[in-house]
């Protein structure tokens, strides 16, 4: 109990010194203040880290300062000088504009002075108003639901109301103006990226502009001022939202759709990489791309067999790969063309630069090009009866092994 | 598996590799009422190959082999595509039953026959089913109102009216007198030897004592 008792009464000698120390923002009187502070060391200098997030147990017997901006030596904060400090009216340091200084310094002085005399007139009232937040600490619990959210490096006001230091004065409000001013123009030309993407802490604070809400995505990306950054960003979002309609459809149409050899839905095949359709260009008959592959080279049966159909016997010549079904017309016409094109690039295997000759010659889907780039000339097609021909070719493939090599027969 | 209303698969392998099918004969042929058992027996690589289909139960069809039931049907060979499956097969058996190939023949003697005497083989065809798939008599010309187990010649008054059926019977008991008894399956070896001979007695003893 002695003890409890003297570490009281230590701490009440502390609480004066550092409300001196409080008081001390200019570096001249914080060195006076060291001083008489004998019994807490230099402890009482730093400000309680666990008290700045709001979790102190210490409470008024803490070793560290409970002042939230007592240790710090009185520094101009450089982001408000630039221009733009997020912390707003909450920065721990002095928003000072270089140019008026005369204006910004008067008010400040002014005010410390004034928390000086209350301080060393009545430290105890200090203590008390000081302190509010500190004796709330362990009664925070009362009204828990309107706690103030813990954001980290930033101080923690347990109580919902947040103090604050900086009373709207007259040089507060000049600076506002100052702020609107010079800063705006430049500033709220950007938007902010936080906001953007969602939500921005800084909120109604926040340095940077805060968009009007796009009615497609639902972010705060429309400029409030830039018309074409609003016509260019509708633009896009009607554009990303028909890409995904039609994206959607695709899928749609596409989940339940099972492989008429296997009888599994092809989008819950055990394997991802074979949950790829593979469509024949003269028929609507589902299946997934290895089993028609698989068919279309089995070697058991006439060529006229595996290349009709395996339901309805309609002979196709390829069979197009896909991640979605597709069976309208002119999508699949599309489809046939951008694999055509995709095929076209590609050098084909067989007539090796001019070194080798392919069967299929100028039907064939592949680049026939020479080593210079230049493309061999289009020569009169020799008609192939029939399908054997194609079959040996087929088999052939089989060794190849390329990468849908055979998907051209 | 799959089931339609007629038709039927058993598993006969826990691996799948083996079931038993069963069809039955359809309406309007001389197959009707009876039920024929399959014997399926499907590849690794099947759907990429067709599976391998019997009749265990004897049959007298062109092309399906009186003796030992390999069946002849283009998509259980050349023809086969792999979006088939075990159901459309059988419905393709019980369609090849209603519909013979006379000319791409199994069974060459069925197959003349058929295309010969189309009446004895309709009347052949008929009493295979009746003795092997279990089919009832009553649709027969000849047994129209007889009671089938009387078709077996043991009533004097239903004789003549199954003619058929006379030379099968003289065989019967000429084959108790000649192999005493002894003959593994005389009623199927007799049946065949009839039924390959036009019903002629003479020619389907010869053949039996030959053998």
């Amino acid at each position: 109990m002695a003890e409890a008792a003297a570490a009281a009464a230590a701490a009440a000698g502390l609480r004066t010194t550092t409300t001196a120390a409080a008081t001390a923002t200019a570096p001249s009187s914080a060195t006076s203040s060291v001083t008489p502070a004998v019994a807490g060391g230099w402890t009482k200098q730093v400000t309680c880290r666990y008290y700045m997030h709001g979790v102190c147990k210490e409470g008024i017997n803490c070793r560290y300062s409970h002042e939230l901006s007592s240790n710090k030596p009185p520094t101009i904060c450089k982001y408000y000088q630039k221009g733009c400090c997020v912390y707003g009216k909450f920065c721990r340091f002095d928003h000072v504009k270089p140019s008026k200084q005369e204006e910004t310094n008067t008010p400040k002085p002014a005010k410390m002075t004034d928390s000086a005399t209350t301080s060393t007139l009545a430290p105890l009232s200090k203590l008390a108003e000081t302190d509010s937040k500190a004796v709330a600490l362990p009664s925070y619990h009362e009204d828990w639901i309107n706690a103030v959210e813990f954001v980290p490096g930033q101080p923690y006001y347990a109580r919902a109301a947040i103090p604050c230091t900086e009373e709207p004065e007259q040089g507060l409000v000049i600076e506002e103006e100052y702020e609107k001013q010079k800063v705006g123009e430049q500033l709220k030309k950007q938007l902010c990226p936080y906001a953007t993407v969602g939500e921005c802490r800084y909120g109604e604070n926040c340095a940077y502009l805060h968009g009007d809400v796009c009615d497609m995505c639902g972010l705060r990306v429309l400029h409030p001022i830039d018309t074409a950054q609003r016509s260019q960003h509708i633009k896009s979002c009607i554009e990303a939202h028909e890409k995904d309609m039609e994206l959607s459809f695709a899928v749609q149409r596409s989940k339940d759709m099972a492989c008429g050899i296997c009888m599994e839905v092809v989008y819950e095949k055990a394997n991802p990489s074979d949950r790829r359709f593979g469509i024949l260009s003269n028929c609507n008959h589902t299946y997934c791309l290895k089993c028609i592959r698989k068919w279309r080279s089995a070697k058991q049966f006439e060529s006229k067999i595996i290349k009709s159909c395996p339901e309805c016997r309609i002979t196709s010549n390829f069979v197009i790969p896909s991640e979605y079904w597709v069976e309208e017309k002119e999508e699949k016409q599309k489809l046939i063309q951008k694999y055509k094109e995709a095929m076209s690039n590609k050098l084909c295997r067989y007539f090796d630069e001019g070194r080798g000759k392919c069967p299929f010659g100028g039907n064939c889907f592949y680049k026939h090009a020479y080593p210079d780039g230049r493309l061999e000339e289009p020569q009169p097609q020799r008609r192939q009866t029939g399908s054997s021909g194609r079959h040996r070719v087929s088999k052939n493939n089989a060794c190849f092994g390329g990468v849908e090599y055979y998907v051209q027969f | 598996k799959s089931s339609n209303l007629h038709i039927k698969i058993e598993i006969v392998d826990e691996n799948l590799t083996e079931l038993r099918g069963e069809i039955p004969g359809p309406p309007d042929t001389a197959y009707e009422g009876g039920r024929y058992k399959l014997e399926i027996k499907i590849p690794d690589t099947y759907p990429f190959n067709p599976p391998k289909v019997r009749f265990i139960t004897k049959i007298w069809h062109p092309n399906i082999s009186s003796v030992t039931g390999a069946i002849c049907l283009d998509i259980l060979k050349d023809q086969w595509a792999a979006a088939m499956t075990l159901r459309t097969v059988l419905l393709s058996l019980q369609a090849l039953l209603a519909a013979p190939e006379p000319d791409d023949p199994q069974d060459a003697v069925v197959a003349r026959q058929y295309k010969e005497s189309p009446e004895m083989f309709q009347q052949t065809a008929r009493f295979w089913a009746h003795i092997y798939a279990g089919a009832p008599l009553v649709n027969c010309d000849y047994t129209r109102k007889v009671d089938h187990l009387c078709a077996f010649g043991f009533d004097k008054t239903s004789r003549p009216l199954i003619p058929q059926l006379l030379p099968f019977i003289v065989m019967c008991i000429l084959c108790h007198i000649i192999f005493n008894g002894a003959l593994l399956s005389p009623q199927n070896a007799v049946i065949t030897a009839l039924s390959s001979h036009s019903w002629n007695v003479e020619a389907a003893t010869e053949l039996l004592l030959n053998n």
